[in-house]
């Protein structure tokens, strides 16, 4: 039987990888911990029956959280008047650029797909438990990822730099 | 890995790189547990003193009573049980024809049914969502004379709490009477074609009150109460156009807007007891439809997330397009509908 120490134990350990987790699908750190906090009172209703490895629990709820917050809640980046960032004097190659496009494409894509790539790119979990986190199958686990990184792919501000860099290997 | 996936891999890592301190996350959470505990107890209580106190029962049973139309639904309104009968808020008289619980928890079941008469009213399905995450929970699906329903309660996953949600389903025509079966195998599941259904392992079992109502519709077309405006900006998005309607009035629209150089982004509200059974769905230029979305929430405090177009350049004129579907309803059950485009021009780069 877990218990309250397991709890505190387990808080401890695993808040900082769950915050970044947690930043990546709503983008702003004060919504993070919120959606944590939130997430781990969930999770320590159910810390009795959850089993020896509570990962993937605690990943479904922290998923499914945010999900139910978009459904409900005007939870979102902000779009804003401001130019975006511009490229800074020693970045020859273009590369914050580049990478500014694309976390603004990411911010663009619907919650779902982008929780798909960060269970599957940040999180590296297995096709199959992002399907079980997801409560869906491990066929609309791959077309959600496909359509997602198809969407970055041909997002016009991505195109001229990360697209260029697709191979063809990478088309399926 | 391919350049592209390291990319994203590596954006991932440097952008949540910057994880906050909170030494005092612990301490938090325990607060949130305790403030959890207390509103959970005092619902429970709430509730039973409620009842007890015949408060709130009779609010439901005074059969076919005259209650005024309100911004409230059927699918929202709590209830400590599945009543024999009651009158929703336009004034539609439910009577209950047949009542059950599946009690997957306490005894292992799967299934239910329930045979039932056909009368020729419009026949509902009910059920109480029971306690705990409604995600962790196996949802029954339903089957009429064999052929399955689009009912799942899907209302209990998007609402807080537990109460009474309600769906509509169709007898076949010339029945004299109908098996409905809850179903919870597979979690609820419907197989798509060619597609098996997921493991759904972390699903737990829950005892179901479930029931199946006939309900009499108002004589006359019940007006839904007005929409709330949307505003003309919200943070930094702009109105760009709005279209609204009644269903079963008015079913479509089409609104052409000129863009500013970035983005559209629709939202949507209804009122009317049957608001969270009506979906719409979205066609903005020439992409394909986005799908349904259900428009059940009624305030802006309370929305969907935008549905986001693709980037439209500058001075292009498009034109979004919605078709509105209501889900069984009653022609007199009417819906007020209002669609909100905005605009805007850049997304904030966070970083």
């Amino acid at each position: 039987m877990r218990d309250k120490a397991d709890f505190v134990a387990f808080v401890e350990a695993r808040s900082p990888r769950l915050l970044r987790t947690a930043y990546l699908l709503c983008r702003d750190w004060t919504q993070a911990e919120d959606l944590l906090q939130t997430a781990l009172v969930r999770v320590w209703r159910a810390w009795g029956r959850v089993g020896e490895h509570p990962d993937a629990y605690v990943s479904r709820v922290l998923v499914n959280t945010h999900l139910s917050w978009r459904r409900r809640l005007w939870r979102r980046e902000l779009p804003t008047d401001a130019p975006p960032e511009t490229v800074v004097p020693d970045d020859e190659i273009g590369m914050t650029d580049e990478r500014a496009v694309l976390w603004a494409a990411l911010g663009r894509l619907p919650p779902r797909q982008r929780a798909v790539l960060v269970l599957r790119y940040f999180e590296d979990l297995p096709e199959s438990v992002v399907a079980e986190i997801l409560n869906c199958s491990i066929g609309t686990v791959k077309s959600q990822s496909s359509k997602a990184l198809a969407k970055l792919r041909i997002d016009p501000e991505v195109a001229p730099t990360a697209v260029a860099s697709r191979t063809e290997g990478e088309r399926r | 890995m391919t350049p592209a996936l390291r990319k994203l891999r590596d954006l991932f890592d440097d952008m949540s790189a910057d994880v906050p301190d909170n030494h005092r996350r612990i301490a938090q959470l325990e607060r949130r547990i305790r403030d959890d505990n207390r509103r959970r107890a005092f619902a429970v209580t709430g509730v039973t003193l409620l009842t007890a106190a015949g408060v709130l029962i009779p609010a439901f049973l005074l059969p076919g009573s005259a209650v005024p139309p309100r911004e409230t639904t059927t699918a929202v309104q709590p209830a400590a049980e599945l009543p024999p009968r009651f009158t929703s808020g336009d004034g539609s008289a439910y009577r209950r024809l047949a009542s059950a619980t599946l009690k997957a928890k306490s005894k292992g079941e799967k299934k239910a049914s329930l045979t039932v008469p056909v009368s020729g009213k419009p026949l509902e399905v009910a059920a109480l969502c029971p306690e705990g995450n409604p995600a962790d929970l196996a949802r029954p699906r339903v089957i009429v004379n064999g052929e399955p329903s689009s009912n799942g309660f899907q209302q209990c996953l998007t609402r807080q709490g537990t109460g009474m949600v309600l769906g509509s389903v169709s007898a076949p025509k010339g029945a004299e009477q109908v098996t409905i079966t809850f179903d919870i195998t597979d979690g609820g599941c419907v197989p798509k074609k060619d597609e098996a259904c997921p493991t759904r392992t972390f699903l737990q079992p829950t005892d179901w009150p479930l029931a199946v109502y006939e309900y009499t519709p108002p004589a006359r077309p019940v007006e839904p109460d007005p929409v709330e405006a949307f505003p003309a900006r919200r943070e930094t998005l702009k109105l760009a156009g709005q279209a609204s309607g009644v269903w079963p009035r008015k079913s479509s629209f089409a609104l052409t807007v000129t863009s500013p150089g970035g983005y559209f982004g629709i939202d949507h509200l209804c009122t009317g007891d049957l608001a969270d059974r009506l979906s719409i769905s979205y066609r903005i230029g020439d992409e394909p439809s986005q799908g349904e979305r259900v428009c059940g929430h009624r305030t802006l405090d309370d929305t969907n997330a935008l549905l986001w177009s693709e980037k439209v350049p500058k001075g292009t004129k498009i034109t979004i397009s919605g078709k509105v579907r209501m889900r069984g309803g009653h022609p007199n059950r009417q819906t007020r509908w209002s669609v909100g485009v905005y605009s805007s021009k850049i997304v904030k780069l966070v970083r």
